[in-house]
């Protein structure tokens, strides 16, 4: 019989989470912290603001740097920088509902398929029939029944995602279940329900990690967008999308007025993007 | 060939079918009597009443529906009661634009994102690839909404070279026609660029990593030609399927984008005829544009099929 | 001969970074040369180098790989620093090259015609209609039937072996005085194998094209090629005429391999010796003998000073400090001993009339077409087959690991076919699958030792708290260090990786035993480690076993009975011994016909006698 001589270091042994390390390179760092600093501001909001994001003063489109009003204020005299912090707020509040709520639902619809044929094709025709709504196109059907508001972002941001989750969790289960050594713990006695929680699911979970943060992204979008067309969010309430959009007819003599929300938007969606990107390089070595 | 297209026709027609279902609930769904809603609180009773007769809205619902699908067929869309003028008037004026508009973005897209992924793919230099992916990166960070204040900014407000928004028609005057056409058609397209340049560079990258590359390599093929006429074929097909899916999109993105440049197409449209609960139009609409997608997904799917033998074959 | 070399290889080294930033020094000074319309072989196993070596003459290296240091004559210019034009015009006109996997080396977007096409157009073939004529000549000459239907068929559309042919054509088109094969056979069933092998020698002789032959298969080597270089740990260990090494090796490591390599003639119940230990690791330096470690004639001055390859007789070199002092020849290996088995007991599992068909309405293939067997207590049952004979269904139809379509399966006298719930669990207490792939069949993420222990966990046998000394039991059962209970599967080798699937198998005491190709994705002399641990499993244990192979030579050595199938069912069953020295059905005899063997039976050469 053979002696088998150590191959693998001892540091080999537990090795450090992969996501941990994806998340420690540069890559990684930066969009971290960008993230950080957005959620961090939209969470101080009622701290840092000064003002409540509603208040009109007697001041229109006052620069950058009045005093009381560092970033100026809008064509109604509202504090801009409350209105930021406020809007960060509001739009944080809703991609933290409606995206976990798409994925857990979009998961859930897969979990489903996967127990019987039959389920799995209404499951992936319902998913064809969110799809050929494109984005937008989804979201003014929405808004055509509920009308704009709150609710119905999150409900087409939720609806929006349900089949992003569900087709990548659908295929990555067939693909591992495919696998040799699914049959191999079958054969070896472990039960369906087992071989699901231990074996398939966690096989297939990366992918779903890094979708996660790119549809928060595509979240922030389709936010923006809403807003932007009017069927978003019900103004005074500030949401990033809505400063932005208030700010197109003044584009000319006050830029500032678009600077706050253009600069958040930008950081937190370049932030996502680079934790997405080194979580997805981690995962494909 | 045919076969393929026959064995995806029944779920496109399937999915068809229950999108029409769907904008057809919406008016149903809206609470209160549907023939008030559309008539305004301002209209009187006999409007309301030829609304009802118009729309067939004493009758069940499956006769309505019915009604409303064999009107579509025949072109026949009936009169906007909130916009005013005939509904199919109204898309046709707006679908010309939206065309225009969509096809420039597709054009753009396709020469952004296969330069891109060409160079990805390809350079040898790592500030070339660094490069690239820095501007994918950057594209698919800022939101169309945020990409088109910046053109404006740039190019309308400080530059003063090309107009903030509106639109002359490309074929009435061509040289003003494209002026106006740049800066939505590449503000639309920036996110689809980056999305097909990543996955054209990662297929690309695929391609040339291949076991046949090797093969021609070591018949001492030209690596430009492998590249062009081995990689770049083994590559394609995929990259078509995809392009079918971001037409959708940019479909969907020229709903914001026409907002922000004031450009007369389905999506101002769609948005003026929400925000006045002309819901005949938004039905119509609603049921075009998911229609039109349907369309170009199974086009890209054969084109696809078209392009692979393996599944031409099949 | 006394003309110069037409290729001259000098002490050449090849290194790869990597990921962790390491060197990995694949190729450490191999030299080789070839002479005009000469046939080599380099052989070794997976980690010589081998590969490495063939891809760094012509500058193909992939990804970090580079030459450090050496030099690649062809016709005196030195290819390691030729320009890329320089390269290119020898690519494919001086030296062709065959690869190993013919389901992927060719671009399934363009026909045939387009490839070959495209060498001949590379190779300054002007005229379109002249290049198509040439193609054609060129399927002819490499066997396709009908060439002219097929030169616009795409590459799906033919078998594998067509496509090895194909790829033989491209070789071959821009007439090269070289054609460098890399397991060219290895992907392919025996029959399909002896084809081309046959097809490459013919080529050769007929166009007088020299061959480089790389190669894992000693048997290859002997039915192809006059010369044979044996490569390990990235240096030349042997190199001479291939009756002459095959027969009376110099080198320990040429000796230990071919002593490894199971024979068509060896008798069922046989042992072959593996060699101990495992390859070196080529991320260290090398101080001495790479062998030393796992050499039984290793002395002190192995492991500090390298040997040179010296000749020892006119024509073969080794690279061994105790060869270069001995006169003769390594003894030849003991002749085969059958190991002593128990007698078979009783029947365990039987089947009857087996059926499974595979596909959708538009499609269907019948992968078992009525198969039966039977399997006794301490039994080893050998199926062999070609790809697609059904031999892999069989094997998961009786794990119940997929449903049969018909039939009956017995076990212990009871009826399984369509087991219940607490049915299915006594058939999967009594009936374990050990799994081809080392790799694909342990999952990931889960350690060894969690591995080991989910039938354990799953059958409820034993409690939480007894488990880890059961894991460690059956750990140190297949030979593994039972330390290594919480390291993940990546961090083992192939055969490791196999042992745990072993010892994952033999967690819940079965009876019986199927094992689906255990050892085809093993090197040879791990090969041997593992069927030899599978005979001392079956004699402490009793264990029936279905094993399950492509290779003819393995499934004697380690079967008391072989069934031999074909298209689905049972062509020819009996004893081990028989079914290889009487076959009575035709698809046997083509199947032996087809199996290369490293060297004509022992005993048809006496040790000491030379023959030319």
């Amino acid at each position: 019989m053979t002696t088998l001589a150590p191959t693998a270091p001892a540091a080999a042994r537990r090795p450090r989470h992969p996501y941990l390390t994806a998340l420690a390179t540069a890559r990684g760092r930066t969009g971290l912290a960008l993230v950080g600093l957005v959620v961090l501001a939209g969470l101080l909001a009622p701290l840092l603001a000064g003002h409540p994001p509603t208040d009109q003063s007697g001041l229109t489109l006052a620069p950058v740097g009045t005093p009381g009003h560092p970033l100026g204020t809008d064509d109604l005299g509202r504090d801009l920088l409350s209105r930021l912090l406020h809007g960060i707020r509001a739009d944080l509040g809703i991609i933290a509902v409606a995206v976990p709520l798409g994925a857990v639902l979009g998961c859930l619809l897969a979990l489903a398929a996967a127990v019987h044929p039959a389920v799995d094709t209404a499951v992936q025709r319902a998913f064809d029939l969110i799809l050929a709504f494109p984005g937008l196109i989804l979201a003014l059907a929405v808004t055509a029944v509920l009308g704009p508001g709150r609710l119905p972002v999150v409900l087409v941001i939720a609806l929006a995602e349900i089949p992003v989750f569900g087709r990548l969790l659908r295929t990555g289960i067939l693909a591992q279940r495919s696998r040799e050594y699914v049959t191999a713990a079958r054969v070896g006695g472990t039960s369906g329900r087992r071989i699901l929680t231990r074996h398939v699911l966690p096989n297939a979970a990366d992918p779903l990690v890094v979708q996660f943060a790119v549809s928060l992204t595509v979240a922030v979008f389709l936010e923006g967008a809403m807003s932007f067309l009017g069927v978003g969010v019900r103004p005074p309430e500030p949401t990033l999308g809505a400063v932005l959009s208030q700010s197109m007819p003044h584009l000319a003599q006050a830029p500032h007025f678009a600077a706050g929300p253009l600069v958040t938007v930008t950081a937190l969606v370049l932030g996502l993007s680079l934790v997405a990107e080194a979580l997805n390089r981690e995962i494909r070595r | 060939m045919r076969g393929h297209l026959l064995r995806r026709l029944p779920s496109a027609l399937l999915v068809l079918a229950a999108a029409s279902v769907l904008a057809f609930g919406i008016l149903r769904l809206v609470p209160g009597d549907p023939a008030a809603v559309l008539a305004g609180p301002d209209a009187g009773p006999e409007v309301q009443a030829a609304i009802r007769d118009r729309l067939g809205l004493d009758e069940p619902l499956p006769a309505q529906y019915l009604h409303w699908i064999g009107g579509l067929l025949t072109g026949d869309l009936g009169p906007s009661y909130v916009i005013g003028g005939e509904t199919a008037d109204l898309i046709a004026d707006g679908l010309g634009a939206t065309v225009e508009l969509t096809l420039g973005a597709l054009l753009f897209a396709v020469l952004i994102g296969g330069t891109l992924g060409v160079l990805g793919a390809t350079a040898r230099r790592p500030w070339i690839r660094g490069a690239v992916r820095s501007v994918t990166t950057a594209a698919l960070a800022v939101p169309p909404y945020v990409s088109g204040v910046l053109l404006v900014l740039l190019f309308a407000v400080l530059l003063g070279v090309l107009p903030a928004g509106g639109r002359i028609p490309l074929l009435t005057a061509p040289d003003l026609g494209v002026q106006y056409l740049l800066l939505p058609a590449l503000c639309l397209a920036l996110p689809s660029a980056a999305v097909l340049g990543r996955y054209l560079e990662d297929s690309l990258r695929r391609a040339l990593a291949e076991d046949h590359v090797r093969t021609a390599t070591a018949a001492g093929i030209a690596p430009r030609r492998i590249l062009w006429r081995h990689a770049l074929p083994h590559a394609l097909p995929p990259v078509v399927t995809l392009l079918g899916i971001q037409t959708g999109h940019l479909l969907g993105g020229a709903v914001l984008v026409e907002a922000i440049f004031a450009w007369p197409g389905l999506g101002q449209l769609a948005e003026q005829a929400l925000v006045r609960r002309d819901y005949p139009v938004v039905q119509d609409l609603l049921l075009l544009l998911v229609a039109v997608f349907v369309l170009v997904q199974l086009l890209s799917d054969l084109v696809h099929a078209w392009l692979d033998p393996r599944i031409r074959w099949e | 001969m006394t003309t110069a070399p037409l290729l001259d290889v000098r002490d050449l080294h090849v290194s790869f970074t990597t990921p962790d930033g390491a060197d990995l020094h694949a190729v450490r000074g191999v030299s080789l040369t070839l002479r005009r319309g000469e046939t080599v072989a380099v052989v070794g196993e997976s980690g010589s180098g081998k590969s490495t070596t063939a891809l760094a003459l012509l500058r193909m290296l992939p990804g970090t790989g580079r030459i450090t240091a050496g030099s690649v004559l062809l016709d005196g210019t030195d290819l390691t620093t030729a320009g890329e034009d320089a390269l290119r015009a020898v690519r494919g006109s001086r030296v062709g090259m065959v690869f190993q996997d013919p389901m992927t080396a060719l671009n399934p977007v363009l026909t045939v015609g387009r490839h070959l096409d495209e060498v001949l157009r590379a190779h300054g073939g002007r005229d379109r209609a002249a290049r198509r004529a040439r193609a054609l000549e060129l399927l002819g000459l490499v066997g396709i039937p009908d060439p002219g239907r097929r030169l616009d068929d795409h590459p799906h559309q033919f078998s594998g072996g067509q496509r090895q042919r194909i790829l033989i054509a491209m070789a071959l088109a821009g007439e090269p005085d070289v054609l460098l094969a890399d397991e060219p056979t290895t992907a392919l069933d025996a029959t399909v194998q002896d084809q081309i092998l046959t097809l490459l020698g013919d080529l050769t002789r007929t166009t007088g094209t020299a061959l480089v032959l790389i190669t894992h298969n000693l048997g290859v080597v002997a039915r192809t090629c006059e010369r044979v270089l044996v490569l390990y740990g990235g240096t030349v260990v042997e190199d001479g005429p291939t009756a002459e090494v095959l027969a009376r090796p110099r080198h320990p490591y040429t000796a230990g391999l071919l002593a490894a390599v199971p024979r068509l003639s060896t008798p069922s119940g046989t042992r072959l010796t593996g060699i101990p230990g495992s390859p070196p690791d080529l991320r260290l330096p090398l101080a001495g003998c790479a062998f030393a470690d796992r050499c039984p004639l290793a002395e002190d001055r192995c492991r500090t000073a390298a040997p040179e390859l010296t000749a020892l007789t006119d024509t073969v070199r080794a690279a061994c400090h105790p060869a270069a002092e001995s006169p003769v020849p390594l003894p030849p290996p003991p002749p085969p001993v059958r190991a002593d088995r128990p007698a078979p007991g009783p029947v365990v599992l039987a089947a009857e009339g087996l059926r499974k068909t595979y596909g959708n309405r538009r499609r269907r293939f019948t992968a078992l077409d009525g198969v039966s067997l039977t399997l006794r207590t301490g039994e080893t049952l050998g199926i062999v087959g070609e790809s697609g004979s059904g031999k892999s269904t069989l094997a998961r139809i009786l794990a119940h690991a997929h449903p049969a379509d018909g039939g009956r399966i017995l076990l212990d006298g009871q009826d399984v076919t369509r087991p219940g719930r607490a049915g299915l669990r006594t058939v999967r207490r009594r009936v374990q699958m050990v799994f081809q792939d080392p790799y694909a069949s342990l999952d990931p993420r889960m350690t060894a030792g969690d591995i080991v222990a989910e039938p354990l966990r799953a059958f409820g046998i034993g409690t939480a708290a007894d488990r880890p000394a059961r894991v460690a039991e059956l750990l140190g059962r297949v030979g593994l260090d039972p330390a290594a209970a919480d390291r993940l599967p990546r961090s083992f080798s192939g055969g490791q990786r196999q042992r745990i699937g072993i010892a994952r198998a033999l967690a819940p005491e079965p009876a019986v035993l199927l094992c689906d190709e255990p050892v085809s994705a093993l090197d040879v002399s791990v090969q041997a480690q593992i069927t030899g641990l599978l005979a001392d499993l079956q004699r402490d244990l009793g264990l029936a076993l279905v094993f399950i192979a492509h290779d003819l030579a393995v499934v004697r050595q380690v079967s008391h009975r072989i069934a031999v199938m074909h298209e689905g069912r049972i062509v020819e069953e009996g004893d081990a011994d028989t079914v290889c020295e009487q076959p009575r059905a035709a698809y046997t005899r083509a199947l032996l016909a087809a199996v290369p063997e490293p060297v004509r039976p022992p005993v048809a050469v006496p040790a000491g006698k030379v023959t030319v």
